[in-house]
């Protein structure tokens, strides 16, 4: 009694130093300020519009109502044109997400007229859309009837008010006179991936309490079985607590292997997607629900890990991200919690799996960026251009190594087609132009800087390879990364394969990587043929 | 040499003077660790300072209210937001001194009794 009257006394006495000892601790442990340096919003805001004009993206923002694009040339009276978009019906309508599963059944439209320098207006087209429906590219094809220097948008409704995303615009005269001919044209080709199908989901519906992602380096994630072979998406449930904390997550994609009860993950990533905290508004898709492009080939029946690597990110419990889970874990299907190399099985994850659907035409898979347009009077074009987005990497015909899983994948940072330096990985993108073609070019750019030179071939028949070589500079005669070269198609050839791998003979101080973004190609076809 | 160290520094309370110094010292280190502005990291050293020494909460007062009057001044520069951030710093700690100070009093009625 008397020795517990002595340490209570001892205590009582240095309480302020024990006071001191826990504020101490707690400072440092939470005190670290993990919220972003407000920025200029406006200036960003501004960077960011010029950044999309350049990149050829208008938007009609919440508060406009109509959109004039000038760049269509001059479309003379008698002119037949073919006018090719993609509509992109915001996605990322943040805060609004309650409104947005309200109105999400109701049907807009859009008005998109030729416009002249008097104000004369002639309407081409009314589009009908939902909101938050996925993108669409439209053809318009017509003949001008007066001149005409602008093509305008229209917002039917008011009240709507999400923003409109007008992207890939161009716009090509035919050669066509009058209307009969105009309806003798073929219908034209346009590949669009569907990214819409759940393949699969957790096994119950419900939302649970979920998992903080504080720190330290741990994953958390899902396992599930892949039963089929293309991956484009992913929804999770996440929830921001504070700022989410600082830094980069990724989301990653790795093989694992299951030994009775020791599970482990693969040491490389098969893909992954790199975001941040103040990202995620971009990514929005409902209420705390959130949509993350990633694609990958899968083998049928092999086990993989998707999940939330929070290495490169700090945070503590006042701001990190909370992920949210669904329910107990199945003998198939269960959620992953790694750290230090030790993982552990945890709840199934809340989640939902998109893959995707090509589009196929007379048996041949038509690329979803690709266009196959007739021109009339047996002339035609073939056009395929990247998107940035993920159904890039769905566009590949193949994906090869000497040894082990090859590694390429759609890298969000540099909105390319990457692959890692090693093991002669290498990719293949096949292009068929349905129509022989006469002439075909080839534009696009390679990673700079300190990754892996690559290089590039190109073949007819998957076999003979040729090699296609990189600009020079006029002056200096130093290689660009920007490739421009235009190949002969001799009136027979409808299909031709861009193979793209790395230099082994690299400067050694470079980072494995290697791949090319910007890829366009676009041939004169011969239709008639 | 023991008991010399203890005549010299514990019983006079010298020891413990240097301790309190050592440990306003380390708020102050911790505060420049986690990349804290000037500013916060001085009024978490008072805030040490003050569970160490306590003072009459009326400083607290005062300080809030000096730095109100300077910022008003201020408001035409972007200095304003400082000075009224530290006035709430000020608000706050005047409550913890107020509440301490009357935990205090209650005691010592206790110890009346």
């Amino acid at each position: 009694m008397l020795i517990k009257n002595k340490i209570w006394f001892q205590i009582k006495k240095n309480a302020r130093y024990l006071l001191i000892f826990f504020i101490f601790i707690f400072v440092l442990t939470t005190g670290k300020n993990l919220t972003q340096e407000p920025t200029d919003d406006s200036l960003v805001n501004i960077v960011e519009n010029l950044t999309k004009l350049e990149q050829g993206i208008y938007e009609i923002s919440e508060s406009e109502s109509s959109l004039k694009i000038d760049d269509i040339g001059q479309l003379n009276r008698g002119d037949s044109f073919r006018i090719w978009f993609d509509l992109d019906f915001g996605n990322n309508v943040s805060n609004h997400s309650d409104s947005m599963i309200n109105l999400g059944s109701r049907d807009y439209g859009l008005d998109i007229s030729l416009l002249n320098i008097y104000g004369d207006k002639k309407l081409l087209r009314t589009i009908d859309f939902k909101r938050n429906s996925n993108n669409k590219t439209i053809e318009i094809v017509g003949i001008a009837d007066n001149r005409y220097s602008n093509l305008l948008f229209e917002k039917r409704d008011i009240d709507y008010s999400g923003v409109i995303k007008i992207s890939n615009f161009r716009i090509n005269r035919l050669n066509v006179i009058n209307e009969s001919l105009l309806n003798q044209l073929k219908t034209s080709i346009s590949g669009a991936t569907d990214k819409d199908q759940i393949i699969l989901e957790s096994p119950s519906t419900k939302v649970g309490g979920g998992y903080d992602l504080d720190g330290g380096g741990g994953t958390i994630g899902q396992v599930f079985t892949a039963e089929d072979e293309l991956v484009s998406a992913i929804n999770l449930k996440i929830e921001t607590i504070g700022s989410g904390g600082l830094g980069n997550y990724y989301l990653e994609l790795r093989e694992i292997e299951e030994n009775g009860d020791t599970i482990k993950l693969s040491s490389q990533r098969l893909t992954y997607y790199f975001f941040s905290a103040e990202d995620l508004n971009e990514l929005r898709y409902g209420s705390n629900s959130y949509h993350f492009p990633i694609g990958a080939k899968l083998k049928k029946g092999q086990k993989y890990f998707i999940g939330i690597n929070t290495e490169a990110a700090q945070s503590n419990i006042f701001n990190c991200l909370k992920i949210f889970d669904s329910g107990p874990e199945t003998s198939n299907s269960y959620g992953l919690r790694s750290k230090n190399g030790k993982s552990e099985k945890i709840n199934n994850l809340y989640f939902q799996l998109y893959g995707a659907k090509y589009t196929y035409f007379g048996g041949e898979l038509v690329l979803s960026g690709a266009t196959i347009e007739d021109f009339g009077q047996g002339e035609g074009r073939y056009r395929y251009a990247a998107t940035g987005s993920v159904t890039d990497f769905l566009d590949l015909f193949s994906v090869k190594s000497s040894t082990g899983s090859p590694i390429v994948y759609y890298d969000n940072v540099q909105r390319g087609i990457s692959g890692k330096a090693q093991n002669n990985t290498e990719f293949i993108y096949k292009f068929d132009t349905v129509y022989p073609f006469r002439k075909m070019n080839i534009a696009l750019s390679c990673y700079s800087g300190e990754a892996y030179e690559s290089l590039l071939s190109y073949s007819y028949d998957n076999e003979n390879w040729h090699q296609l070589d990189f600009e020079a500079d006029q002056f200096t005669l130093k290689k660009k990364n920007t490739l421009n070269q235009s190949i002969d198609g001799g009136d027979q050839i409808s299909q031709v394969f861009i193979r793209v791998t790395y230099n082994p003979d690299s400067p050694e101080t470079s980072i494995d990587l290697f791949g090319i973004n910007d890829i366009e190609i676009n041939a004169d076809l011969i239709v008639n043929k | 040499m023991l008991g010399l160290i203890k005549k010299r520094f514990i019983n006079t309370g010298l020891a413990k003077n240097y301790f309190d110094v050592f440990l306003v010292i380390v708020a102050i280190l911790i505060g420049s660790y986690l990349n804290w502005e000037i500013l916060n990291i001085a009024v978490f050293s008072l805030f040490v300072f003050y569970i160490l020494k306590p003072f009459p909460s009326i400083i607290f007062v005062r300080l809030g209210f000096l730095s109100l009057i300077i910022g008003i001044p201020l408001l035409i520069t972007d200095k304003a937001e400082d000075f009224m951030l530290l006035f709430y710093y000020f608000l706050a700690l005047t409550v913890i001194s107020k509440i301490y100070e009357f935990v205090l009093l209650d005691e010592k009625q206790k110890e009346k009794k």
